[in-house]
C-alpha cells in the first residue's frame, strides 16, 4: 500500500494519501486552535473516599497534557471520569462546549480512551476486532478495511493483523489497544499509561506518533511514570496527588517550577562509608540527603562555581568520590520537590 | 438507524465469538442430521404399535421440550457468560465507549450470544411443522405456543441479563436456587402459593406450550400471562440498559421501582383469578378452601413487600439528587403500600372482602414500606445491603418470632390457649390476617389493637435504627474536631458496573 511507505511524521509524504483516512469520522468536528477540553470542578468519591478532588483544566487544539503521580493519585480515575466511564460526585466535563453525559453520541465521537490493560477480545483476530470496532462506531463497510490497515500501520502491527489477539505478546496488545482509540478517530484521546509495555524501540515510535496526532490537532491526555520522554511530545503538564491537581502549566513552567536556585546533586562513593549522612548534613546548605550504600544525593546550590566548592569539601573531608553530578532543574525535579509522598 | 452496522455489533461479535457462522451451520446441519435420522428409521421399521398420531404429538413434545431447554437455559446462560466475560474484562467498558445506546447493547446481547438458540428454534419449528402437517395438527397451534415459549424466553434473557449485570454470579446462583427449588419441590409450592410466579410461568405450566393433543385455549388468563411477560421484560430491559450504561446509582428509578411493585400486584391479582387455568394439581378440590387463599394472598403481600425495597432504596437515593423526589418520596411510599394492599382483591374466596379489610391491609403493610424507606434514607451512604439486614432482622422480629411464640405457647400452654394464641398472633402481621380472613367470625383481639401494635414494632425498630445513626454521627464530629463536617458532607453512593 501506498501509505504503509509514507512516513507519519511529515505533512509533505502525506501528500497522496485519501483524504478520508484523516478525515474525521461522521460527527466529529474540525478543531484545530478550538477549546476542545474543559475539567470544571470535578470531584469523584468511592463512598467516603475522594479520588479526585475539585479539578479544573482545559485545552485546546493540539495541545497534550501529561499527567504525573503516584499510584493512587486519582489519574485514571479523572480519565475515566472525562471518558464519560466514571460518574463525578460534583463538576462537568465539556467537549467542544457541550457537557459529558452517559449515552451522549457526540461525545462518544469524540474521545478516545486508551485504559492501561486495553479490553480486548482475546478469541478474535487483530483485524476481525479492528472490523467490530469499527461497525461499533457505524464507519462505512467501504472504508473500514482502509482505515484498519492504516492505523495496523501506525502501530506496527500489519503483519499480526491476521494473528488471534490471545497469542500477542502484552505491547502488541497495548497497540492494538492505541489502534482501537484511534480508529474512530477522535479528537480528545485519553490514554492511560500507554507506554508501559512497549519496548524501548516501541517507545520511541509512540512518542512520534503521539507528536504526530497532537500535530494533527489532536487534544491528549496521557497519564504515564515515564517522565523523562514526557517534554518530548507533552505541551502541558499536571501533578496530581491525592486527587488533587497540584501542578498545572506548560512543561516550561511546571520545570521552571523547580528552579529555586538550588540543584539535585548525585555522588557515587568508591566505597561504602559509614555516617555518610551525617558528614553531607555537616555542610551548610546541603539537604535532603537519599543515603545509599554507594550512592548519596542531594540538593544544594546551583552553578559551576558552587559544584566544584562542593566537590573540593567532600574530598576535603576525606569522602572517597567516584563520580559526581548535577541534575539541571526539569520535570522529575519538579516532580520531585512537591514532596509528593507515595500512596499505599 | 435501524439499518446501520453499528445497531449490531455487539450481537455480531458475540455470534463470532461463540463460533461465527461455521458453528452454526454445523450445529444445524448435525439437528437435521439427527432429526432426520429418527423420521427415517420410524418409516423404515414401519411404525410402532401405537397410532402415528401419538406418536406424533409426542414427537412434537419432545422436540419442544429440547427447545424450550435450549432456548431457556442454554439462551440465559449464553447471555450470561457473554455479559460476564465483557464485565471482568472490562470490554463492556470498550462498549460503552462507542455510540451505541444501551438498549442497542443490550439487544446485541441477548439476540448476540443466542442466535444459535435462536436458529435451533426455528429449525425446530420448521421440524414440528412437517410433524404437524404429518398428523393434521393446526400449523397455527404450533406456531402459537412457538410464539409463547419464544415471549417467555424473552423474559429469561432479559431478568439473566439484567441480574448478571447486577452481580456478575448472579444468574448462576440463581438457576443453582432454582435447580435446587425444582428438585426439593420448593418452587412446585412457590407456585401454589404465589400466583403470579404460576401466571408468569404460564407457558411452562398447566396447559403448556407442549400439549397438542389439546392445544392451549385462549382464556383470559393466559392474556393476563402475557401481558405480565411483557411488563416484567420491559422493566428488566430497561434495568439492564441503566446497569449497562454504569453511570447510574440505582438500577431503576423510582417511578419504575414503583411499576415493579405494581407489576407484581397484577399478576399476582391476575394469578390468583386464574391459577385454575394454568396449575395442573391432581386434586385441585382439596386445595379450594378459604385457607389456601388466605395463603396466598398473604404470601403474594410478602414477595409484594420484599419488593417493596426496591422503590424504598431508590427514592432514598434519588432524593439526595433530585429536589422533586424530596416532595415525591413520601407519596410514592403511600401508594405503594396502597398498590399492595390491593392483592387480596385477586380473589373472592376468603369472605368479607371489603374495603375495611383492604384498609386494615393497608394499615398492616405501611409501616414495613414506610420503614423500609426511613431504613434507606439513613443507611443508603453505607451499603444496600445493610438495608437489606435490618429489614431482615425486622422481618425475623415482626412477623416470624410472634407466630413462633405463638405456635409455642399454644402446644405449650394449657387452657386459655386459644386466646394467648390469638394475642402473639396478632403481634405479627401474617397472624393478624390470616385470623382475619380465616378465622373470623372467632373472637379475636380487636384489629384496632393488633394495628397498633402492628405500628409499635416498626416504629421501635425505626427509633434503635436512629438512634444508632446519632451514635455514629456523634462518634464522627468527635473524630472531625467536633465540626460535623465529616457527617454532613453526604457523598454521592459510587457508581455501579
Amino acid at each position: 500500500m501506498e501509505r504503509a511507505d509514507t512516513d507519519f511524521l511529515t505533512g509533505e509524504e502525506r501528500t497522496g494519501e485519501p483524504e478520508r483516512a484523516f478525515a474525521p469520522a461522521a460527527g466529529v468536528r474540525r478543531t484545530m486552535g478550538m477549546e476542545l477540553l474543559r475539567v470544571e470542578n470535578v470531584t469523584v468519591r468511592f463512598g467516603r473516599f475522594t479520588a479526585v478532588q475539585d479539578v479544573s483544566f482545559s485545552l485546546y487544539a493540539g495541545q497534550t497534557l501529561g499527567l504525573i503521580g503516584p499510584n493512587g493519585s486519582g489519574k485514571t480515575t479523572l480519565l475515566r471520569t472525562i471518558a464519560s466511564l466514571q460518574r463525578p460526585a460534583s463538576g462537568t466535563v465539556m467537549i467542544h462546549g457541550e457537557q459529558v453525559r452517559p449515552g451522549l453520541e457526540s461525545a462518544a465521537r469524540n474521545i478516545g480512551f486508551t485504559a492501561d490493560v486495553p479490553p480486548l477480545y482475546e478469541g478474535m483476530k487483530v483485524r476481525q476486532f479492528l472490523q467490530f470496532v469499527a461497525a461499533g462506531y457505524g464507519l462505512m463497510p467501504e472504508e473500514t478495511g482502509t482505515l484498519i490497515d492504516f492505523w495496523l500501520e501506525k502501530v506496527w502491527l500489519t503483519d499480526k493483523a491476521g494473528a488471534k489477539i490471545k497469542g500477542l505478546s502484552r505491547g502488541m496488545k497495548q497497540r492494538v489497544g492505541v489502534a482501537r482509540t484511534l480508529l474512530p478517530n477522535p479528537n480528545v484521546i485519553l490514554l492511560d499509561e500507554p507506554a508501559a509495555g512497549l519496548d524501548p524501540a516501541g517507545r520511541v515510535q509512540f512518542r512520534r506518533l503521539l507528536t504526530d496526532l497532537r500535530e494533527q490537532g489532536k487534544t491528549l491526555i496521557l497519564s504515564s511514570h515515564l517522565l523523562a520522554d514526557m517534554p518530548e511530545y507533552c505541551t502541558h503538564i499536571a501533578i496530581m496527588s491525592k486527587g488533587s491537581l497540584m501542578k498545572f502549566g506548560t512543561v516550561a513552567e511546571v520545570s521552571a517550577g523547580a528552579d529555586d536556585g538550588r540543584c539535585r546533586y548525585t555522588l557515587e562513593l568508591a566505597e561504602p562509608i559509614a555516617n555518610v549522612e551525617a558528614e553531607l548534613a555537616g555542610i551548610a546548605g546541603i539537604s535532603e540527603i537519599a543515603p545509599g550504600r554507594l550512592r548519596v544525593t542531594f540538593l544544594y546550590e546551583s552553578g559551576k562555581d558552587r559544584a566544584a566548592g562542593l566537590l573540593r569539601t567532600l574530598v576535603g573531608k576525606g569522602i572517597p568520590v567516584a563520580g559526581f553530578s548535577a541534575h539541571a532543574p526539569g520535570l522529575e525535579e519538579a516532580y520531585l520537590r512537591t514532596g509528593i509522598q507515595q500512596v499505599d | 438507524m435501524i439499518g446501520s452496522s453499528r445497531s449490531y455489533a455487539i450481537g455480531m461479535a458475540h455470534f463470532q465469538l461463540a463460533g461465527g457462522a461455521l458453528s452454526l451451520g454445523l450445529m444445524l446441519s448435525a439437528y437435521a442430521l439427527i432429526f432426520g435420522a429418527v423420521v427415517g428409521s420410524y418409516l423404515y421399521y414401519g411404525g410402532t404399535p401405537y397410532a402415528p398420531a401419538k406418536i406424533t404429538d409426542a414427537a412434537i413434545t419432545i422436540l419442544f421440550m429440547v427447545e424450550a431447554l435450549v432456548l431457556l437455559l442454554f439462551g440465559a446462560a449464553r447471555i450470561s457468560l457473554a455479559i460476564r466475560n465483557d464485565v471482568s474484562s472490562r470490554m463492556m467498558e470498550s462498549h460503552r465507549l462507542m455510540p451505541i445506546p444501551a438498549w442497542r447493547a443490550v439487544a446485541g446481547y441477548l439476540l448476540g450470544g443466542t442466535t444459535h438458540a435462536l436458529a435451533f428454534a426455528g429449525l425446530t419449528l420448521i421440524f414440528a411443522w412437517i410433524l404437524a402437517a404429518a398428523a393434521h395438527v393446526p400449523l397455527g397451534d404450533v406456531a402459537f405456543n412457538q410464539g409463547l415459549l419464544l415471549l417467555f424466553a424473552g423474559l429469561v434473557w432479559s431478568a439473566a441479563a439484567l441480574l448478571t449485570l447486577i452481580y456478575r454470579h448472579a444468574f448462576f446462583i440463581a438457576l443453582g436456587m432454582a435447580l435446587l427449588g425444582i428438585c426439593s419441590s420448593f418452587l412446585v409450592y412457590a407456585t401454589i402459593f404465589l400466583p403470579g410466579v404460576l401466571l408468569l410461568m404460564g407457558p411452562l405450566i398447566g396447559q403448556t406450550v407442549f400439549r397438542y393433543s389439546s392445544p392451549v385455549r385462549l382464556e383470559w388468563g393466559f392474556a393476563a400471562s402475557i401481558a405480565g411477560q411483557a411488563a416484567f421484560f420491559a422493566l428488566f430491559f430497561n434495568g439492564a440498559c441503566r446497569r449497562y450504561r454504569g453511570m447510574y446509582a440505582t438500577t431503576f428509578t423510582a417511578t419504575q421501582a414503583f411499576l415493579l411493585v405494581l407489576a407484581w400486584v397484577f399478576v399476582s391479582v391476575c394469578g390468583m383469578g386464574a391459577w385454575k387455568q394454568f396449575l395442573m394439581l391432581p386434586r385441585p378440590y382439596e386445595w379450594d378452601q378459604p385457607g389456601f387463599y388466605a395463603m396466598q394472598v398473604v404470601a403474594s403481600i410478602v414477595v409484594g413487600m420484599l419488593l417493596s425495597l426496591i422503590p424504598a432504596y431508590t427514592m432514598a437515593v434519588e432524593q439526595g439528587e433530585s429536589r422533586r423526589m424530596a416532595y415525591l418520596a413520601w407519596p410514592l411510599v403511600v401508594v405503594t403500600a396502597v398498590a399492595l394492599a390491593l392483592i387480596p382483591f385477586g380473589t373472592d374466596q376468603i369472605g368479607g372482602l371489603t374495603w375495611k379489610n383492604v384498609g386494615i391491609t393497608f394499615l398492616t403493610v405501611a409501616p414495613f414500606v414506610m420503614a423500609a424507606y426511613l431504613f434507606c434514607r439513613w443507611y443508603r451512604l453505607v451499603a444496600f445491603g445493610w438495608v437489606v439486614l435490618w429489614l431482615s432482622v425486622g422481618v425475623v422480629v415482626l412477623w416470624l418470632a410472634p407466630m413462633v411464640v405463638a405456635l409455642v405457647a399454644y402446644l405449650v400452654l394449657p387452657g386459655d390457649s386459644q386466646k394467648i394464641l390469638q394475642t402473639i398472633t396478632t403481634l405479627s402481621p401474617i397472624g393478624l390476617l390470616i385470623d382475619r380472613w380465616v378465622e373470623e367470625p372467632r373472637d379475636q383481639v380487636s384489629p384496632i389493637a393488633g394495628m397498633i401494635v402492628q405500628w409499635v414494632g416498626p416504629g421501635m425498630l425505626l427509633l434503635l435504627a436512629w438512634a444508632l445513626r446519632r451514635v455514629k454521627r456523634g462518634a464522627t464530629e468527635d473524630r472531625s474536631g467536633g465540626s460535623g463536617m465529616a457527617a454532613v458532607g453526604v457523598p454521592a453512593p459510587p457508581a455501579v458496573g
